[in-house]
């Protein structure tokens, strides 16, 4: 019997996006066909080659992640520092300040 | 001494006396300075079970050895009083240049008891305190009131003052500073105004010296540089009114007194909209690089109004009334502070008689004839001027939620959002447990400021819509990381710009003081401070009873957004409680024992003031 490991499938998945990385992207809301094995870094890549302004305040400069200032909860209910999250069609992911309060 | 003056001023109205007294190294260090030496201030100098109104009742300003060094984001002050709301120890934190010319008139506090029979203004210049005649301020809106002492004693005199609603006793109202900085919780507006006080006014010469000035002058350098990056650029940008849209989407956006928590009208109140279309500058209190001050102004045909906006006052003249209008938000919370009140306390009483109005519990014969709907912001306005005047209605309002109830009766206080008499801040506690669990055992009531409890719910530390004993350990150690921030005067902006804050603020402590100093005494200075916190309290009547949270929070699930049916029950919250004495090491039912007392050096304190502990009923 042969092993095989599942090939990644495309999933569609929502950027929520608030505070000044909204103002930033002059949007609320993106849409990114992405592997659903992907990582936290490649939606950062994504979002960084989508919206080059908000690459060096919102996601790193060398786009390997997002800012320690933001913070990424899944669905609304997750708060995600894996790197290796797996996302299924339709998750929505939202990234914020991480600097809770006030 | 360095650091501090080692003496604190004490100023009686009714005898027009001063006299200072002296503050040991001890107590200093015990209790380091703003809200923590504020609190031993209040547990030494008020009468036991006084009446918060009464003259016996102590008014204290308390600065900080972090004032005057220009150590980026240090110049606050504590204003520290048995609250008017709670009947339980009250402090409240502002900022700005005052802070600074306060502890340059020669003492680390001032300490004001008594009554004056006439309206005054107290003016300190140094060691000589004036006792002026303020009756031509009187009916003066906050800023108003700055600018006519400004112009009697001269621009160099730095000003707090209440505003109408502290003259007549709004038991929410605040005290005023620097152009519009507030006081703001739990009443001390009402304490001042209570004593015939108008307006206190400062200036002082008398700079304390640092013990490592050059090593200070390195570390405020390198902080300032901290402070501009990514560790507060929330702040720098939106500001908390960010939070908003944010919580909106998670469900803790409390909306039309806490009967949702997500708001249909978010888009026109958020932080975005505001910062895209409202937004004139920036302003920075004295010595802050940061600058989280967000002035914004009206864009509508009516009277134009400009003034600053966070997000706790965005949030209570806003979703919490029902209000989806920016510029009837801006004008609110202008007049609140012009008026001198605290925008929380004054909007969630308001939304309380909203919803006492739309059940019919309040009919227009009680309300002079008004419609008072959730949404209505006219109805708003109108009512934020009857509350500062005492007017109609607003003179039962003007009492908070708690004895507004109390006066309605009906069953209106299952939905008066107080905790211990203090109206709820715009965090829901349904969806964020540990903020929930906070909010309950708060010594100052439903507080968000001194735990940042929050912190742990927007992260992935918990799962914010579950409860577990957990919670206790977490809430004690934000409550007494907080009382170091809130007694060092740092501003809670600029926790992020630490790497490791205990053992920063010791270093920094040591040479502004002299005094050998470790992380690990800091963090037991902020176990004493809420220990004594908690100690007043007790001396003050408090029984387990009181950390509860309002009725609809244990008894209705949340309705709407991603939370819908969540709930917190009775039992649940009763768990957290008991993890949270668990964890301060006190008895089941929240008392502290001789041994933790021993443990913080706080047995001579005490039992100074055992004797006096049943002397009369409590007053609250
Ligand atoms: S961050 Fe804001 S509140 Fe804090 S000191 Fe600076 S301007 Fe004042």
């Amino acid at each position: 019997m042969t092993y095989a490991r599942k090939a990644p499938t495309l999933v569609t998945v929502s950027v929520e996006l608030f505070g000044n990385a909204r103002l930033l992207a002059g949007r609320s809301l993106l849409r990114l066909n992405v592997a659903d094995d992907c990582a936290l870094k490649d939606i950062a890549e994504a979002i960084g080659r989508l919206h080059p302004n908000l690459v060096g305040t919102v996601v790193r400069e060398d786009l390997t992640g997002f800012l320690d200032s933001y913070i990424v909860n899944l669905n609304g209910v997750e708060f995600i520092d894996d790197q290796h999250q797996r996302l299924i069609e339709g998750d929505s992911l939202l990234v914020f300040s991480s600097l809770a309060g006030g | 001494m360095y650091g501090y003056h080692g003496r604190v001023m004490l100023v009686d109205l009714g005898s027009r006396t001063v006299r200072w007294e002296s503050l040991g190294e001890d107590v200093l260090r015990h209790f380091i300075g703003g809200s923590g030496l504020g609190a031993y201030l209040l547990y030494r100098y008020c009468a036991p079970n006084c009446d918060p109104l009464s003259p016996e009742n102590p008014l204290i300003f308390a600065t900080s050895p972090l004032v005057g060094s220009r150590l980026t984001t240090s110049s606050k002050f504590a204003v520290v009083a048995k609250s008017p709301l709670t009947g339980m120890i009250g402090d409240s934190l502002s900022s700005s240049f005052i802070a600074t010319e306060l502890k340059k008139t020669g003492s680390d506090a001032i300490v004001i008891t008594g009554r004056s029979s006439s309206p005054t203004l107290l003016a300190i210049t140094d060691d000589a305190v004036e006792f002026r005649d303020a009756s031509s301020l009187v009916g003066m809106g906050t800023s108003e009131t700055e600018r006519a002492v400004k112009a009697q004693l001269g621009a160099m005199y730095r000003v707090a003052s209440i505003g109408p609603a502290g003259e007549n006793l709004v038991r929410f109202a605040g005290i005023a500073n620097d152009g519009g900085r507030q006081a703001g919780r739990t009443g001390p507006g009402a304490v001042m105004g209570s004593k015939n006080l108008k307006a206190i006014a400062v200036r002082g010469h008398s700079a304390v010296s640092f013990a490592e000035p050059e090593a200070l002058n390195d570390i405020r350098t390198d902080l300032s540089r901290r402070s501009l990056g990514d560790a507060t650029e929330k702040y720098r940008t939106l500001g908390t009114m960010a939070n908003v849209s944010v919580f909106n989407r998670l469900g803790a956006l409390p909306t039309r007194n806490f009967q949702q928590s997500t708001f249909e009208g978010v888009e026109t109140v958020s932080g975005e909209t505001f910062q895209k279309s409202h937004h004139v500058k920036n302003a920075h209190c004295a010595s802050c690089t940061i600058g989280c001050e967000h002035i914004l102004t009206t864009t509508d045909n009516g009277a134009k109004t400009t003034g600053r906006m966070e997000y706790q006052s965005s949030f209570a003249m806003g979703p919490l009334v029902g209000v989806n209008d920016p510029n009837t938000v801006i004008r609110a919370s202008a007049l609140c502070d012009e008026m001198g009140m605290d925008t929380i306390s004054a909007g969630g009483t308001i939304a309380w008689a909203m919803e006492c109005f739309e059940n019919g519990t309040l009919t227009p014969k009680d309300t002079g004839g008004a419609d008072l709907r959730f949404g209505d912001g006219d109805a708003l306005l109108e009512l934020l001027e009857m509350i500062a005047d005492r007017n109609g209605l607003g003179d039962v309002l003007a009492e908070g939620s708690r004895r507004a109830a109390e006066t309605l009766g009906r069953g209106s206080d299952e939905w008066a959002m107080h905790v211990k008499g203090l109206e709820m801040p715009g965090y829901e506690p349904r969806s964020l447990k540990t903020m929930a669990l906070a909010l309950s055992v708060s010594t100052r009531g439903a507080c968000h400021n001194r735990s940042s409890a929050y912190e742990a719910d927007f992260s992935n530390r918990v799962d914010r819509l579950s409860v577990d004993e957990e919670r206790g350990r977490i809430a004690m150690e934000g409550e007494d990381y907080s009382a170091v921030m809130d007694s060092l005067t740092w501003c809670k902006f600029l926790r992020k710009a630490f790497d490791d804050f205990y053992g920063e603020s010791s270093i920094i402590y040591e040479h502004l003081t002299g005094w050998p100093t470790t992380p690990d005494d800091l963090k037991l200075a902020g176990e004493r401070i809420n220990n004594l916190k908690k100690l007043f309290n007790i001396r003050e009547g408090w029984t387990r009873e009181d950390d509860t949270l309002p009725p609809r929070v244990l008894n209705e699930e949340l309705q709407t957004g991603i939370v819908k049916g969540i709930g917190l029950t009775r039992p649940d919250l009763d768990m957290m409680i008991d993890g949270y004495y668990q964890a301060r090491g006190w008895t089941e039912e929240g008392l502290v024992p001789e041994g933790k007392l021993e443990e913080l050096q706080l047995v001579d304190l005490v039992s100074q003031h055992r004797a006096n502990r049943n002397a009369a009923p409590a007053l609250r």
